[in-house]
């Protein structure tokens, strides 16, 4: 089996990773001719962390990146305090990562790129998609370099102007709103960058500049309301700006920028027969809150085992599961983006529904019920080490669970014991009772943790 | 509460009046992690006479039992449970004190059920677990509480404890968790069919909860607290 990916941003390059793992031929073109340079999505949230595990590269991006900083908040150039939007928290033996990490999107996307060469994968730049067919068998692409390459699967995860999407005929429905834009850039401040900073000009605290520290760089991302004449922007712009606020705060490099507007917009389908979209592709939605890239590397581990798996009824389920999370997201950072505008002092916190460890496809009530999100626990292995659920679940495989009583001699299935039960087979000890408490498991229940970490 | 005072003598016995209270009582112990800090604290909110108490064993908290009866107070402080005397809707204890609440088999005791939950929810920490069991206002399980009750197989609810008026409304108990920044997620639970004949007949003790399709009857409850 092979896939064509189009898109080699964290969305694609996920889904790379995720199906090269699993030994299936895959190819990630770009029509960009050199790598994204900037900032962009710089937030990853904790379930994102989850699936970098999962795909090797969670090491990586916690030692590159750092936990989100708080903000100094300078009126006319005077310090008045500091905020705090993350409430900064222990890992609990069910959520190891509970903390978000910051990190620039070109350096997200560098690691990535790393762990896909791991495999043999090698990203095509300057490789457009320029026009594809499907027949019930695959797809038959061609590339801007005159290559014509047959897939049995093509994933558009070519960003919010999707060339595949647009090819599909599928409606990107919602809205552009004309009346606020948006301008971010990556700049070099002579500041600490232990901290984010917010600088607004009294008596309108909340019409100012953001600078938050990229880590890993010298450059810090701003961002502030573009003026009307914004169309593209240079460092004396962004100078203005800062003056224009009362501090004194010097700009030397302006490594990237871009003037943004809010585009609220979802795709009536993700899935035309062999054909998917996912990540910006298929929904497009405020940076607020930090959940574009996150959703979109979801929604590739979501459909990479899928693919793999390949039955009719899987297929489907990509769409109906996404779809439902990616509407979520539209609504809740278009909210998020509304407290901006209303001038809200709460605007700035962030709680449980920005983090996506909530998110779930369950269709029924329960506690730990088929589509909710398969938490971690401390166990002990047969051998007397101490080992994670999330060990387990780790590469393309599903996992089987069973509480309290024998498990299936099979791979990937292990008894769940409370310590003094002996059963013979594959088994952890659950010491501490974490497991049995996290899976309000009896003893007898059993659970299949899908590839992705969903129960099944 | 008169009825439970007048059997307060059964409240340790296996087969006494109270015995599907211990049932329950392992099943909401399941639901409750290991302390995950020292001198964690859970308040037991309507602990009766702390049967809940040897099922915590291990886990590294300290158990507060709250209740209005001096007589169950009495016996739990006897099984290690540090009792305050007390009502559900107004208890007498500071607000994010508690790293578990547990609400077992009291919310179709009051009166008002949204002040308890609040009162449950104000005790928690932020982060905090809050775990309750009760029985469902339907008409499935009025029928099972109040009027079936003396013809179950082995008379395994109480008979006389339970006031159809007061039974518990699911989604006014999930709206004021949500108000209160827990999220609740609810699962339907039975005794064992197995279990409960062989308990029936004598053969075994104790009985075991299973999880249930349907929240329509007895359900357990559980979420965590914002922040």
């Amino acid at each position: 089996m092979n896939v064509l990916i189009a898109g080699a941003g964290p969305t694609g390059l996920t889904l790379g990773i995720d199906l090269a793992r699993r030994g299936i031929e895959v190819r990630v073109v770009d029509k960009a001719t050199e790598y994204f340079a900037g900032s962009r999505g710089d937030g990853l949230q904790p379930r994102t962390l989850e699936v970098f595990d999962d795909l090797g590269v969670v090491d990586a991006v916690l030692a590159e990146g750092a936990p989100p900083t708080s903000t100094h908040v300078y009126l006319a150039g005077k310090f008045v305090m500091e905020r705090q939007s993350f409430v900064l928290r222990e890992p609990t033996p069910d959520v190891p990562y509970p903390n978000g990490c910051m990190l620039g999107q070109s350096q997200t996307e560098a690691i990535l790129r790393a762990r896909l060469a791991e495999f043999g994968v090698t990203v095509e730049l300057g490789t457009g998609l320029v026009g594809f067919e499907q027949d019930a068998d695959g797809v038959t692409a061609m590339l801007a370099t005159g290559e014509v390459v047959r897939a049995d699967y093509l994933v558009g995860a070519d960003g919010g102007a999707s060339f595949v999407r647009k090819q599909l005929g599928i409606a990107f429905e919602g809205s552009t709103d004309e009346s606020i834009r948006m301008v971010l850039g990556d700049v070099a401040a002579d500041l600490d960058p232990a901290h984010g900073y917010w600088f607004a000009a009294d008596p309108d605290p909340m019409s100012g500049v953001r600078l938050s520290p990229l880590p890993g760089t010298d450059l810090f991302q701003f961002v502030a309301a573009a003026d009307d004449g914004d169309t593209s922007l240079t460092l004396d712009a962004l100078r203005a700006r800062m003056a224009a606020t009362g501090a004194d705060v010097r700009l030397t490099r302006l490594a990237w920028s871009t003037v943004w507007r809010p585009n609220v917009r979802l795709a009536e389908r993700f899935r035309v027969g062999r054909v998917f979209l996912a990540g910006d592709a298929a929904h497009v939605h405020p940076p607020t809150g930090g959940q574009g890239l996150n959703t979109g590397v979801q929604d590739a581990y979501n459909l990479g085992w899928k693919l793999a798996d390949g039955s009719p009824e899987l297929l489907d389920s990509y769409e109906t599961e996404r779809r439902g999370v990616a509407a979520r997201v539209l609504g809740l950072s278009t909210e998020l983006l509304r407290k901006y505008v209303d001038r809200d002092p709460d605007a700035d916190r962030r709680d449980e529904n920005t983090q996506q460890l909530d998110i779930s496809y369950r269709t029924t009530e329960g506690f730990l019920v088929s589509g909710d999100r398969a938490p971690d626990a401390p166990v002990v292995s047969g051998d007397g080490t101490r080992v994670r659920l999330f060990d387990l679940f780790r590469g393309p495989h599903a996992t089987r669970l069973v509480f309290g009583a024998a498990a299936p001699a099979e791979p990937h299935s292990y008894a769940v014991l409370r310590p003094g039960q002996r059963v013979p087979g594959a088994h952890v000890v659950d010491a501490d009772g974490h497991a049995f408490a996290a899976y309000g498991a009896s003893d007898g229940d059993e659970f299949r943790i899908r590839p992705d970490g969903y129960v099944g | 509460m008169e009825v439970f005072d007048a059997k307060a003598e059964q409240w340790w016995q296996p087969r006494g009046a109270f015995a599907v209270l211990h049932w329950l009582a392992v099943a909401r112990a399941d639901l409750v992690p290991p302390a995950a800090r020292g001198g964690a604290v859970l308040v037991d909110l309507g602990c009766g006479a702390g049967l809940l108490a040897p099922h915590l064993a291990g886990k590294g908290y300290r158990h507060v039992g709250v209740d209005a009866s001096p007589v169950a107070l009495a016996q739990a402080a006897e099984h290690g449970v540090r009792a305050v005397r007390g009502d559900v809707l107004a208890v007498p204890l500071a607000d994010g004190c508690a790293d578990v609440v547990v609400a077992g088999e009291i919310l179709e005791h009051v009166t008002d059920l949204r002040r308890a939950v609040a009162e449950a929810c104000r005790l928690l920490r932020p982060g905090g677990l809050l775990v309750l069991d009760t029985l469902a206002a339907t008409a499935l399980c009025r029928w099972v509480a109040v009027t079936a009750v003396d013809h179950l197989p082995g008379r395994w609810l109480p008979s006389g404890v339970h006031d159809p008026d007061l039974l518990v409304d699911r989604a006014v108990l999930a709206d004021e968790c949500a108000r209160r920044g827990v999220r609740l997620a609810v699962r339907g639970i039975r005794p064992s069919v197995t279990d409960l004949l062989a308990w029936a007949v004598g053969r075994v003790d104790t009985v075991r909860m299973v999880p249930m399709a349907t929240t329509a009857v007895l359900f357990q409850g559980r979420g965590r607290k914002e922040g």
